[in-house]
Parts: structure tokens; C-alpha cells; sequence
């Protein structure tokens, strides 16, 4: 059967820097350490077991420099270590406690075996080096990799100051290529966030696609003929890809998304919630503020008014289910668009990657059997990178999509709001000062030390731009870290400024906060030139 | 050389998934690599937690960002932002002197503005845009309209008319007064920023992959799931 039409899943992971050597440790490092035992090590598992069936998929992954830093940090791959060897310590215990539980026994021993899965890979497979894995899956064709802004900055609000924008760009291309060895094709905005403009930065910086929401496409300079099933040319050779909303609906809403099946394993009873205190205290940082363990026995289980044990087989079956109607539903997408459409469609599925195995817990095994679905011969469907979908060359329309993102209502709102839009001006200062450091000193030589305090400036700077903080402040969660990190950065920013205008640089102050800060070593003050 | 045949008839068993694993493990270890990135030196720098953590907290205390300035050489500024098709972010430094309180919280620093001597207006001018270069306005604005703004504050959020041709329109600020004769004086004006078309018909071939409430962008489904930090 000729392929009718194209599925591109695109997964973007995600995390902000989170880096405290100030500390024996700390609570969002956890952030990380779960985001890879439950999203990164299954979704490796994932992508060998389809390379081993020699199955065709494509998929696309944008890595964020700020996770890509930290997967490389060797302080929290220890802590890392620390964190699975605790839970496996954890996991013991709770087989031992279930032993006269039979109910509950499996779920344990399913706990335990996941754990030491999860440290024999990281250790032994991997050696710690997961960005080395995904690469590899990258050399063999599968799997395109590509990247997003140096600190995931939110660009249609820091686009006050040019120099802002153009090196989150540069720095985030940087550091992918620094880890790589190579320049990504395509580029993830965070948040999706665009405006009209932006794609001269990304031309400069040879990125051939990026990624919009729905209405960022729709909304275009000229109605888009195709909707979101075929990429806009941005009039500069760059293309955005339209996020389509039926595939994004079946995944993300709340009300008729797959992931809030009532198979599935209950996100928000934990054990570290569930059991007594004194029972789970030795596996909680402080000994007192309960958390998630990663050990969760309930699943959804509708509108009853008791959560029901997770049955991991019924959930499974569930999410080959899920998978096989999510196949369906696109390849009647693609039946009725292929009637109007003179070439093959390609329908743009993006997700972040942490909704899968994290919040989603059977995510990876719907995932991956959407996949299997995809590559099989007989349904007018194949999976897709975009930057292969480029390749055909069919014919591109040309417009400039209109200012949008994915976040709640469309546009910047959730990031600019009465919760912070405190932060902006702050922003928006240190941004102008640290463009004026770079003019000043065009064209004359700085010292060693001056050099190394500049470009710490500009990390601190990058880190305090972050899109994660006013998310944060907004969903109202993390309120009190979030609100610490944007001030510290900037007051980090200010020490600095002061030390390098007064020329009084303190060097073992210096080195203090490059030890914490730890990122970007190939950074350059002087791209903060207008 | 020739190798004597093996007299070995005996053949491991392996399962399906340990074959597996092996081959994987062998394809890992052993293709080519041909990258590997470097460690930046200060990072073995050996610092003690307390020590780091002690000058961390020193700077943070002692350089705190400020919103409020204390006296200022140059005339305050705006800073505009666009929230959404329908509103705008307007923020700005006084210019005139400030008690030296640092702060970092809204609260804190709106208490200690001082009451000005005339109330303070913004100015809002639109100007429908014609070209993606957020940087050209018109000399002459087509349309402009006053906001009052409360002695208080430092920061305003603007509603702005629907825009009357579904065209992009950029917008800029000016803060200032109105004297006597009701004559706007302006003490400053800030950036252009530009608010996107919304409403325009969308193309057929999306009709049935949108919901009825979707048919306008900003309910179109946004992603609900938390993120991995929202915890």
C-alpha cells in the first residue's frame, strides 16, 4: 500500500538546571532523578527493543541544554546513584511488608524489578552516559535529535533586548553541538512560543524547522491551505510545523486523553504519602516532608469512590488498545485529508517527553506500540521526522504564523500574569547591562580573570531567564524556589557587574559560583554585542 | 593455520531477551565514537557545601535585584510586553528619588513609591501593522487612548478595543501627565510591541479535527498534564 500520509511524534525533554553542590542535597534535584527512571531509561528501553525487531520508525526528540548539562553532570549522576539505591532499598522493604499481602505482593516485587532494571542499565549498560544512548539510536537513522533555548527562556518576553534571544538560540545550538558533534536540523521554541520575526534567528543559526501551536499556523499572514498538515515556508526558507489538535487531544485532554484512563496506575497515591511516617522517613530527604517515591499501588479507577489496585497487565492491554485507536483515528485523518490534499499529509503529534512513564506511567508501552503500528506496511501510514518530511521538497506555502504558544489561552499570559510579572523588568535590566559590558568592551582586550567573570555574568543572566520560574510561580507549586532562583541569578548577575565594572573581581568568589553554576563552558560575552 | 574442529556439541541456552541484551550491549560498547565532550576545569574545584552555600547566600543578600531604583541618572523607562491578543504589560522605574530599601517582592515595593506631585497617565498609541519589523512606527499614530493609573503601582496590565480590521496592530507607551488644559506631557515612552490577529477564518480541511469550542485559537488544547517539576 503507497503511504497515504505521515505521523511525526515529536517528544521534548525538558527540565530546568537544577545544580546545588551548596547542598548534600536537594529536594529538586528529584526532578531529574525521576524524570529519568521513569521517562528516559524506559524510553531508551523502548527505542532498543524497536531497533532489535528492526523496527522502521522514525521519532523525533528535542533535548534541552539545561537536561543535557545536567545527564552529563557528574555530582548529580552520583546523586543520581544515590537516589535508585535508596529506592531500591525501599523497594525491598516494601516486598518484605507485602509478603502476607497478596494483593499487593506483585506490585512490590514489579517495584523492586524496575528499580534494579532501571540500575543496571544506568550503571552497567549505559555508564551513566544516557546522552551517548540516545545518540546512538540517532546514528542509525531513527531517531532525529534536535534541541530548544539555552535555558529555555520564554523569547516573545525577552525580546525587548535582541541579544537576549539571539543567544538563547546560539548558546542552546552551542551546547547540542558541543555534546553531539553535530548541528541540529530542527529547533523546539520553548513553550512554543513565536513571533513574527523569530525566524531570522533561527535562520542564522541554519535551524530549517521549528514548532508551532495549532493557531500559530492557522492565524498566518495567508490561511494556510492545508492547515497544519503541511509546514509553512516563514518567506526565509524556514518552516514551521503546525501542532495538529486531534492527536493532541486524544493524548493531552483532561477529559477524553488516554493517559486518564481508569486502567491506569494512579499518579497521585504514593507510598510516601500512603504509609506511616516513621516507615518511609529513611527515603525522604529531610526525614519529615512526605514525597513521591515512585511507588504507586492504585489505579485511576474512574468514579469510584475508593481507588482499586493497579493491575499492570489489564493496563498494558489498555494501552495497546489506546495505541491500535490512536493508529485508527490518524488514518482516517489522513483518508479524508489525502482528498484534498495534492501531496502526502503529515499530521504533528508533539508531547513532552516527561508525560511519558512519568505522569503517564504505561505512556511508554502506548508509545511504543503506536510505533510498531506506524511501521507496519499495510496502513497508509509511516512515521516521520520532520526534517525528513522536508526533504520530499513538496511545494510550501508562504506566510509569517501569527504570535502564539501552547501554553493555557495561547499566547503569554500564564508567563506574564499578577504571580510575575514582577520578574520581567529585572529581566529586562540585567539583559540591557549586560549588552552594554559587552559593547564597552568592544574591541579591547579583557585579562583572564575579567574574561571568566563576564562570561559568568552571562550564565547567570541565561539561568535567571529561564521559562521555568514564572511557569512555576503561575501553576503555584514550587513557589518559594522558583521566586529564590530568579533572585539569586540576578543578584548573582549584580555581584558580578559590580565586581567586573569596579574592577574588583574576587577569584575565589568567582570560582565559587562557577562551581555552582556549572554550564556553558563555551560561553562567549562578547555575542551579548549589539 | 588451521583450527582443529571443536569436539563441544554442547550449546548454551539463552533466552530470547538475553540475546538481546547482549547484542545491544556489544553495539553500545563497541561502535564507533566520534565525539566526546570535554569538562570545563573549574568544575573539580574543591569547595566545601558550607562554603558554597555561604556565598551564595551573601550575594544573594547583598545584590538582591531591586524593583524600585534609587536615583536614577537617565529618564525612567517602560518596558511593554504583549500578554495576548487583547492586552498588554506595561511596566516602568520611577524617575524620581527612591529611599534606599532594597526589596524584590511587588509589595514591599510599591509601599515605599512615593506620592507624585501630578497624577500619572499612560498613553497607549496603535498603529496597524504593515510589515513584521516590530522596530518601524508611524510618526503620526492613528489612534490613541489614556489610562489612569493608581499612585501605587509601578506596573499596569492594558485592555485593548478589538482591533477593527483583524490586522496585526503595534502598539508603544508613553508615561506622563495631564495638565491643566488636559495636554498629555509625556516623561517617557517605552518599546513597540506588537499584538497578533485573532478571529480570521480558518481553512476547511481543519473542521473535522477541531472541536466546536476550538474554533477560535485560544481554547485550541493546550497541554494539562503538570510538568515534572510541577510537584
Amino acid at each position: 500500500m503507497i503511504n497515504k500520509g505521515y505521523l511525526s511524534i515529536i517528544l521534548h525533554a525538558h527540565l530546568p538546571y537544577v545544580h546545588h553542590p551548596e547542598y548534600d542535597s536537594f529536594f529538586e534535584e528529584n526532578w531529574l532523578f525521576e524524570a529519568i527512571t521513569d521517562c528516559y531509561l524506559p524510553l531508551l528501553s523502548m527505542l532498543e527493543r524497536l531497533h532489535y525487531d528492526q523496527v522502521a520508525y522514525r521519532l523525533t526528540l528535542s533535548l534541552s541544554p539545561t537536561l543535557m548539562t545536567m545527564l552529563r553532570d557528574p555530582l548529580l549522576q552520583s546523586r543520581y546513584l544515590r537516589y535508585l539505591q535508596s529506592r531500591l532499598e525501599l523497594a525491598e522493604r516494601e516486598v518484605e511488608r507485602t509478603r502476607r499481602l497478596p494483593q499487593y505482593h506483585p506490585l512490590a516485587l514489579m517495584y523492586l524489578h524496575r528499580f534494579q532494571d532501571a540500575l543496571y542499565r544506568y550503571q552497567q549498560l549505559y555508564q551513566y552516559d544516557l546522552l551517548a544512548a540516545f545518540q546512538q539510536h540517532q546514528i542509525t537513522g531513527q531517531l532525529e535529535l534536535i534541541t530548544t533555548a539555552a535555558t529555555h527562556g520564554f523569547l516573545p518576553l525577552l525580546n525587548t533586548n535582541p541579544s537576549a534571544v539571539r543567544n538563547q538560540i546560539s548558546i542552546g545550538m552551542d551546547c547540542f553541538q558541543s555534546q553531539f558533534g553535530f548541528k541540529p536540523q530542527g529547533f523546539w521554541l520553548p513553550e512554543c512560543a513565536y513571533y513574527p520575526g523569530l525566524e531570522q534567528q533561527l535562520k542564522t543559526e541554519d535551524i530549517d524547522y521549528f514548532f508551532l501551536d495549532t493557531h500559530g499556523v492557522l492565524d498566518a499572514s495567508q490561511t494556510p491551505h492545508h492547515g497544519v498538515y503541511a509546514p509553512l515556508d516563514c518567506g526565509n526558507g524556514v518552516c514551521a510545523f503546525g501542532r495538529d489538535p486531534a492527536s493532541s487531544r486524544q493524548v493531552w485532554s483532561a477529559e477524553e486523553g488516554y493517559p486518564g484512563d481508569a486502567d491506569y496506575r494512579e499518579y497521585y497515591r504514593d507510598i510516601g504519602f500512603d504509609l506511616p511516617l516513621d516507615y518511609i522517613a529513611p527515603y525522604i530527604l529531610d526525614g519529615e516532608t512526605r514525597i513521591n517515591t515512585g511507588i504507586k499501588y492504585c489505579r485511576i479507577s474512574g468514579h469510584h469512590k475508593t481507588k482499586q489496585l493497579y493491575q499492570p497487565e489489564r493496563a498494558k492491554l489498555k494501552a495497546q488498545q489506546h495505541a491500535a485507536d490512536f493508529i485508527l483515528r490518524r488514518q482516517q485523518q489522513i483518508d479524508h485529508l489525502s482528498q484534498d490534499m495534492p501531496y502526502p499529509p503529515i499530521i504533528v503529534a508533539p508531547y513532552d517527553a516527561e508525560l511519558f512513564g512519568h505522569w503517564w506511567f504505561e505512556g511508554p508501552i502506548w508509545l511504543e506500540e503506536v510505533l510498531r503500528l506506524a511501521a507496519r506496511d499495510d496502513n497508509g501510514i509511516q512515521s516521520t521526522s520532520p526534517g525528513d518530511y522536508l526533504k520530499h521538497a513538496f511545494p510550501r506555502q508562504q506566510a509569517t504564523p501569527s504570535a502564539s504558544s501552547w501554553g493555557e489561552h495561547g499566547y503569554s499570559s500564564y508567563w506574564l500574569n499578577d504571580s510575575n510579572d514582577w520578574i520581567y523588568p529585572l529581566l529586562h535590566k540585567a539583559a540591557a547591562e549586560m549588552e552594554k559590558l559587552a559593547n564597552d568592551l568592544r574591541g579591547l582586550k579583557v585579562n583572564a580573570i575579567q574574561q571568566r567573570a563576564l562570561n559568568q555574568a552571562a550564565r547567570s543572566l541565561l539561568l535567571a531567564q529561564a521559562s521555568d520560574w514564572p511557569f512555576i510561580m503561575k501553576a503555584g507549586t514550587t513557589v518559594d524556589y522558583a521566586h529564590k532562583r530568579v533572585t539569586d541569578h540576578l543578584a548573582r548577575f549584580n555581584y558580578l557587574h559590580d565586581a567586573i565594572r569596579k574592577n574588583r573581581i574576587d577569584d575565589h568568589y568567582l570560582t565559587a559560583l562557577e562551581v555552582m553554576d556549572d554550564i556553558f563552558p563555551n560561553i562567549d560575552f562578547r555575542h551579548y554585542a549589539g | 593455520m588451521v583450527f582443529p574442529p571443536s569436539h563441544s556439541k554442547a550449546r548454551i541456552l539463552l533466552e530470547a531477551e538475553e540475546i538481546r541484551d547482549i547484542s545491544l550491549k556489544i553495539n553500545r560498547e563497541f561502535a564507533p565514537r566520534r565525539f566526546k565532550p570535554t569538562r570545563h576545569a573549574y568544575a573539580t574545584a574543591s569547595f566545601a557545601p558550607q562554603e558554597l552555600c555561604n556565598i551564595s547566600q551573601q550575594i544573594s543578600r547583598e545584590f538582591a535585584p531591586r524593583i524600585i531604583s534609587p536615583v536614577v541618572e537617565k529618564p525612567a523607562e517602560l518596558l511593554l510586553l504583549p500578554v495576548d491578543p487583547r492586552h498588554l504589560h506595561v511596566s516602568w522605574q520611577a524617575e524620581t528619588p527612591q529611599p534606599q530599601a532594597i526589596t524584590n517582592t511587588p509589595s514591599a515595593a510599591a509601599a515605599i513609591q512615593p506620592e507624585p506631585s501630578d497624577p500619572l497617565t499612560l498613553r497607549v498609541f496603535s498603529h496597524p501593522q504593515t510589515t513584521v519589523d516590530a522596530n518601524i512606527i508611524d510618526e503620526a499614530p492613528n489612534l490613541w487612548f489614556d489610562v489612569s493609573i493608581a499612585a501605587d503601582c509601578f506596573q499596569q496590565q492594558i485592555t485593548l478595543p478589538p482591533a477593527a480590521d483583524n490586522q496585526p496592530c503595534q502598539y508603544q507607551v508613553a508615561l506622563g501627565s495631564l495638565d491643566a488644559n488636559q495636554h498629555f506631557i509625556p516623561r517617557c515612552y517605552s518599546n513597540t510591541a506588537t499584538t497578533p490577529v485573532v478571529d480570521a477564518p480558518w481553512p476547511a480541511i481543519m473542521i473535522p479535527f477541531i472541536r466546536p469550542q476550538q474554533a477560535s485559537p485560544s481554547s485550541s488544547c493546550q497541554p494539562h498534564q503538570p510538568r515534572a517539576h510541577d510537584q
